[in-house]
């Protein structure tokens, strides 16, 4: 479905990564397998999340961060949403746990969302349109990311290397003359492809969550849904209007592929994969934090993944405070 | 005549790619599939797509790229103008 939503503005963006790099060099030297991550799905580090440290306390980090930075009044942000597929617990929600943390206000709403790789363009559709009574003063927050490495067992060294963890932060506001335009999707097939087996309450006997992708699977899916969406956003508005295209962060050729075949010029295409990985639903807004800092434009965003799941939208960040990718001090 | 040294060239030229960058010992035909290569994945399938692409200078349609699978896919692909 295509909605168009009026109004609402992404003032501030801020992404943040664990302070351990997992660099393949230096980690574990070069070997083909290895070397065929680089050079098929483009990534040369990533970062990892300390044993202890969970998608909360990264969410509670960026969360203050981003607070902090804009100088925000807590007492203002009345919405919290945090999307994750690797939450601290089944039951409370991450949000109602952040909302503790960091001190927001009783009149805060708070929920989650269980989405990975769609899940920062489902999320902002989500906030956005719950924003629509919000008043001028009033603000809501976007925590979105994974810490997807915890999930990964130990030999399986290709996804140990492709996904990265990671966090973002964003900060909506209400500001007049704004509009964004948004596609949202859900594939009917696929939910058994890219998966955690064994998180939920189906699990056999004691085995412990793990991730599960069927790498062909996921590519086809993609490479059927993500250059239709994108194609029916460009029916709305004009190409020329486009300056940057920021895709979730999969694979690097298969983005390739997926820009070639859209005709997006070279300077309009935007990786960050080779320095973060695959980071689920922080991949986008890290993307816009380490490369377009200071190019503050007209973007489409497109998110796909498990589920099969899909979404994206079209947006002016020409006001938002990008603050970039930080580093966890903790 | 013609056609058939043709062939066996690109099936030869393949079979290099493979045993020498995939480490495929196996002697591959025409009817090879892929996927019955040992430990063959969809990461390989895709280097494999990257090193014929930049071997042979074409380029795959992205729809297509899976549905290659036999060695004789890749030969008429290869073939085609």
């Amino acid at each position: 479905m295509n909605y168009k939503i009026n109004n609402i503005y992404i003032k501030s963006i801020l992404s943040l990564v664990p302070s351990i790099v997992f660099n393949i060099k230096k980690k574990i030297g070069q070997n083909e397998r290895l070397s065929r991550v680089t050079r098929v799905i483009g990534v040369k580090k990533c970062y990892k999340s300390k044993k202890n440290q969970t998608t909360v306390d990264l969410f509670c980090e960026a969360a203050e961060k981003i607070i902090k930075k804009n100088k925000l009044s807590k007492n203002k942000i009345n919405l919290l949403i945090c999307v994750t597929q690797t939450p601290d617990y089944l039951m409370p929600s991450c949000s109602n746990i952040v909302h503790q943390k960091i001190n927001l206000n009783d009149k805060c709403a708070a929920f989650d969302i269980n989405l990975g790789c769609s899940g920062y363009v489902y999320g902002l559709w989500v906030i956005m349109s719950l924003m629509k009574n919000f008043k001028n003063d009033e603000t809501a927050l976007l925590l979105t990311g994974d810490t997807i490495s915890k999930t990964i067992k130990r030999k399986n060294i290709e996804n140990k290397l492709l996904f990265g963890d990671g966090v973002s932060a964003t900060i909506l506001g209400i500001k007049k003359n704004q509009r964004a335009y948004f596609e949202i999707g859900s594939a009917n097939d696929g939910y058994n492809k890219l998966c955690i087996n064994n998180s939920g309450l189906k699990r056999k006997s004691n085995l412990l969550p793990t991730f599960y992708m069927d790498g062909k699977e996921v590519f086809q899916f993609a490479i059927k849904n993500v250059p239709i969406m994108i194609n029916k956003l460009l029916n709305k508005i004009k190409k020329k209007k486009v300056n940057f295209y920021v895709l979730h962060q999969a694979n690097f050729f298969m983005l390739k592929k997926i820009f070639e075949l859209l005709d997006i010029k070279k300077n309009k295409r935007v990786f960050s994969i080779q320095d973060y990985g695959n980071t689920s639903s922080a991949s986008i807004p890290i993307s816009i934090c380490s490369k377009l800092k200071n190019k503050k434009k007209n973007i489409i965003m497109a998110g796909f993944g498990s589920g099969f799941s899909f979404a994206a939208c079209f947006l002016n960040l020409s006001t938002c405070n990008i603050l970039g990718v930080k580093k966890s001090e903790k | 005549m013609l056609k058939k040294v043709k062939n066996k060239n690109l099936l030869s030229e393949l079979e290099i790619i493979l045993k020498e960058k995939f480490n495929i010992k196996k002697k591959i035909n025409f009817n090879t599939s892929l996927k019955s290569l040992k430990d063959w994945d969809s990461l390989k399938h895709l280097d494999f797509i990257i090193t014929v692409e930049k071997q042979f200078k074409k380029k795959f349609e992205l729809k297509k790229i899976f549905e290659l699978n036999k060695i004789n896919d890749f030969i008429l692909f290869l073939k085609e103008k």
